[in-house]
């Protein structure tokens, strides 16, 4: 129960402070004493608190769109595995369920993007189904690597198995920690694969696709990008973290690898320009690649007895 | 049985009112009597299934045939099912949408009769497929069903391109049939006779080439389900049709093919494991080209054409899990990939007929497929749209819908195969979990760009003023798919064992637990799914709350402070597509005809694309046309004169007479 608590505390919480954590990163490196960590509380409260003004080319589509975003993201978020080496909700096979809630949320995003009329919602949207689209197989094929070596199928059981087995599996792991921080980059629209400063529409991604909602709508759509950095970078936790541990040290060791994700992603956005839409899914196929390699290491090391 | 042969004479019988009954009443009276056959005939089925075991009909037909055995064990009976189900909603969609085009051709009264008597004809046919199980019979009923459907094709006669699309489905469809035909006769030849229930001893035999005929009936059994390469036929036949009869034969009459290469599965015993992947490669290459295809369409029934290749391509995915499985002597995974296979067979025909249904209720108002010249149908068809959402989610395989069970069915068998300790079963699986997940993401952008394009945003073409919803006996047939994907994407333990029955028979599974556990995680995903659901509600409603007594207004698109935007600066479909076609160009033959703006003061410049299919240009092409080089020179056979005829009919006899006299 204990356990339950500190979990849905870490996953509903975590988010907003994650962003806090990025923007001050960049504040600091660019030189600036930067927001408070907490000012993306008082954004997304404020928002919460606000009318809306809603486009007339729209239907209702783009009105439920944000609620089914967040709904499929928060479930989702329950079956990656947080403190205490397990998730809210596990069962065999439950990555599939992942991926594919997580893909809802993106048809619903997209479909308020188009609903909009704007051509440059719907470049967004184009290039959104696209980059997101192409993480998915790359996550497959990390997920059967880690399943292969754990003869387990379920997310919280079968992350963690590429450290235990040392070895040559250690490239495996490297492998699978710059292939899931990729995904948090793309998943989570961050520069070099999209930018979310940037002034200029004809140049975003996730933010012109939600130029047009506003109040609540745009706070569960702000929300939701949050708490996907968090997700994934508990998949990043779960690869590196032991997971037999106290629930207070784990929790505290999971707090202290998102904080470190959000500097990291905070430095790269530092000091890295992001890419030319062209070279984006060259980019994204990296991870495509990077699973690929896991999956051939993982094949050797159970099969061809290499150590 | 009985309920079977009763429900298939009743749709015959409303077959044949459709000819004798005065004009006014050909279609109701018809409709009305095949659709109480399709729900016996649906009665019938699932008291099959629920009891289990095969209930066997002889049909004793003459010496020229001998016995007919007719069999409803539990794959037919769950073809039956989706068979009944799917031509039971289309036959009443199908006079709602005669009925709304009566200023076309087609629907005038006198011509209902043949339309009704062919769709009919093609129920029945299509039933009797999935239970004669004796050779002559099977090619006969099967042949109907093709001519029936061939008739219901070129519907719209008169228009050069349906004719065309016609016949080259027919011409497709016999070059199954002689393979079909060649495998039949060889197992006959081995002194099986005609009797199914005998081929299984002798394609067991170790003596006998299984594969090659496996191979054989898969290559004429796949142009029917429309595998790659075989898959030329699909783009042009489905557009062509009728919305109903595109539904029904994109639906459920390639699923025949999909029954015929499961059967004959179930003669093998245990497969090789080559040809276990082979089925997979030609399964992943139909899935994956099937989907890029698709996104390179603008035409919104062709497009949904190229995504029955794609699903067929899933099918056949769990198909090759399945038979990886009996190679590997895994039971469990062959189970879970069978029955992913087959649930994906009714799914499939549940959401692809709501596809087709509401792009036929748009094209009845719209009188264009294609998706550029759409935009804001959502706004004058409120119902049409949200249904066409509802199937599109459903066939990305997106929860909480049906297709996510039957998509996660063959994951399980992939998964299943990964923790396993063969290592050429672990590669396959994360190939085939690959390319599953690959499909999706490609489906879910060609379907975010059809609702996007067509049915979100404003309207790209004045609308013409009788743009609404279509009337009751289209909506209707339309809401059920729609609440029947949702009801199966929540409540997936109540629709899988309907299928479980079917892949035990396939999967030869009897030595597994009564009670499977990946019951159990359908479990886990209906509370995930019925999450979803609710969740969704709440958030909405607390968005109400927090509006409430806040202004909430309705203003213009945000574009840049112009203030004077027009619909054609929308994003258009071709545009959406561009970043996937960039990268899918090797594959898809894209034909671009550009003029480019000239001189200082450009006048008029153009540019198009137009997608091609590299099987047509590159295999099936170079064949067709290699082939009426050679035929043509044989053409002064076919002079026209009566006396040549007649003198070639003399030469037959006389060869054939001495032939007989000397042997």
């Amino acid at each position: 129960m204990l356990n339950l608590a500190v979990n849905l505390l870490i996953l509903f919480g975590a988010p907003l402070l994650l962003v806090g954590v990025i923007n001050r990163t960049k504040a600091l490196w660019a030189g600036r004493r930067g927001a408070p960590l907490v000012q993306p509380f008082h954004d997304c409260f404020r928002l919460l608190r606000k009318g809306a003004v809603i486009s007339d080319t729209t239907t209702p589509v783009f009105r439920l769109a944000p609620s089914v975003n967040l709904a499929a993201v928060l479930l989702a978020g329950l079956m990656v595995p947080l403190a205490g080496g397990g998730a809210v909700i596990s069962f065999e096979g439950d990555f599939v369920l992942f991926a594919y809630l997580m893909a809802m949320g993106k048809f619903a995003r997209v479909l308020a993007a188009m609903d909009t009329g704007s051509s440059f919602e719907g470049m967004g949207a184009s290039r959104e189904a696209l980059f997101s689209g192409l993480v998915e197989p790359a996550f497959f094929l990390l997920m059967a690597g880690c399943m292969a070596i754990a003869g387990q199928t379920s997310l919280a059981d079968a992350l963690p198995a590429l450290q235990r087995s040392g070895g040559l599996l250690q490239v495996a792991l490297v492998l699978g920690v710059i292939s899931f921080f990729t995904m948090l980059l793309v998943e989570g629209c961050r520069v070099p694969v999209d930018d979310p400063n940037t002034h200029l529409e004809l140049t975003m991604i996730h933010e012109v696709m939600v130029l047009d909602h506003s109040g609540p709508d745009l706070a569960f759509l702000q929300y939701a990008a949050a708490l996907k950095l968090v997700i994934v970078g508990a998949l990043i936790a779960a690869l590196v973290l032991p997971s037999a541990a106290p629930l207070g040290v784990s929790a505290a060791l999971l707090l202290l690898v998102l904080a470190a994700v959000a500097v990291a992603t905070g430095l790269v956005e530092s000091v890295t320009a992001r890419l030319r839409m062209t070279h984006v899914s060259q980019f994204v196929f990296l991870m495509t690649s990077n699973g690929l390699i896991v999956l051939a290491v993982v094949l050797l090391f159970k099969f061809g007895g290499l150590r | 049985m009985d309920l079977f042969v009763i429900g298939i004479i009743l749709i015959l019988t409303g077959s044949l009112a459709a000819l004798v009954v005065p004009a006014d009443w050909k279609s109701r009276l018809s409709t009305l009597l095949s659709a109480a056959g399709c729900m016996v005939v649906l009665g019938g089925a699932l008291r099959a299934i629920w009891n289990g075991g095969a209930e066997v009909w002889v049909v004793s037909a003459g010496p020229f045939f001998g016995d007919v055995p007719l069999v409803l064990d539990e794959l037919s009976a769950f073809f039956a099912l989706a068979i009944a189900l799917t031509c039971l909603l289309g036959g009443i969609y199908g006079t709602g949408y005669l009925h709304a085009g009566s200023d076309d051709a087609s629907a005038r009264p006198e011509r209902l009769g043949g339309h009704f008597f062919c769709l009919g004809l093609l129920t029945a046919s299509m039933l009797l497929v999935t239970v004669v199980q004796h050779t002559l019979a099977f090619l006969i009923v099967w042949e109907i069903m093709s001519l029936a459907s061939f008739f219901l094709v070129v519907t719209e006669h008169w228009k050069d391109e349906v004719v065309d699309a016609g016949l080259n489905y027919l011409v497709s469809m016999h070059v199954g049939v002689v393979c079909l035909i060649t495998g039949f006769l060889f197992i006959g030849s081995r002194g099986a006779g005609m009797d199914f229930r005998q081929f299984a001893a002798v394609l067991q035999d170790p003596a006998f080439p299984a594969p090659g005929i496996f191979l054989l009936f898969f290559a004429g059994f796949g142009i029917k389900a429309g595998f790659v390469p075989l898959q030329t036929w699909l783009p042009r036949a489905h557009p062509a049709a009728p919305s109903h009869v595109s539904g029904i034969m994109s639906g459920i009459m390639i699923k025949t093919g999909i029954y015929g290469i499961l059967r004959v599965v179930s003669w093998l015993g245990k497969p090789p494991v080559e040809l276990a992947l082979a089925v997979l490669a030609i399964a992943a290459a139909s899935a994956v080209l099937g989907v890029v295809y698709a996104i390179a369409q603008h035409d919104l029934k062709r497009l949904l054409a190229y995504h029955s290749v794609e699903n067929i391509g899933i099918i056949g995915l769990g198909i090759g899990m399945g038979m990886l499985g009996l190679a590997y002597g895994a039971p469990m995974i062959a189970l879970l990939g069978f029955a992913g296979a087959v649930l994906h067979v009714l799914n499939h025909s549940i959401f692809k007929a709501l596809l087709f249904y509401a792009a036929g209720a748009v094209y009845r108002r719209l009188h264009t497929r294609d998706l550029e010249q759409m935009g804001g149908i959502a706004h004058r068809m409120p119902v049409t749209a949200a249904l066409f959402i509802v199937g599109s989610a459903a066939i990305c395989g997106l929860p909480p819908f049906n297709g996510f069970v039957s998509e996660f069915l063959v994951y399980a068998a992939a998964f299943s195969g990964l923790v396993g300790q063969r290592v050429a079963l672990v590669l396959v699986s994360a190939l085939v979990m690959a390319v599953l997940a690959l499909v999706g993401v490609l489906a879910l952008i060609c379907f975010a760009k059809v609702c996007g394009v067509a049915f979100l945003g404003v309207p790209r073409r004045p609308q013409p003023p009788d743009m609404r919803d279509p009337g009751w006996s289209m909506r209707g047939p339309m809401s059920v798919l729609g609440i029947l994907a949702l009801l199966i994407g929540v409540l997936p333990q109540a629709a899988v064992p309907l299928v479980l029955p079917a892949a035990r028979l396939l999967a030869g599974a009897t030595a597994l637990p009564a009670r499977l556990p990946v019951l159990d995680l359908l479990q886990r995903i209906s509370l995930i799914a019925a999450g979803l659901v609710v969740l969704t509600a709440g958030l909405m409603a607390l968005r109400r709350l927090l509006l409430h007594g806040r202004p909430v207004e309705t203003f213009r698109t945000w574009d840049c402070g112009y203030g004077a935007g027009t619909p054609r600066m929308q994003y258009t479909a071709s545009s959406f597509a561009s970043p996937v076609l960039a990268l899918t160009n090797p594959v898809l033959a894209l034909e671009t005809r550009l003029e480019p703006p000239e001189g200082f003061f450009p006048g008029a410049a153009s540019f198009e694309t137009h997608p091609g299919n590299i099987f047509e240009a590159w295999l099936i092409q170079p064949v067709v046309s290699r082939l009426n080089r050679f035929l043509t020179r044989f053409t002064w056979i076919q002079s026209g004169s009566t006396q040549r005829y007649i003198f070639y009919g003399l030469i037959f006899l006389a060869v054939t007479l001495i032939w007989m006299a000397v042997v």
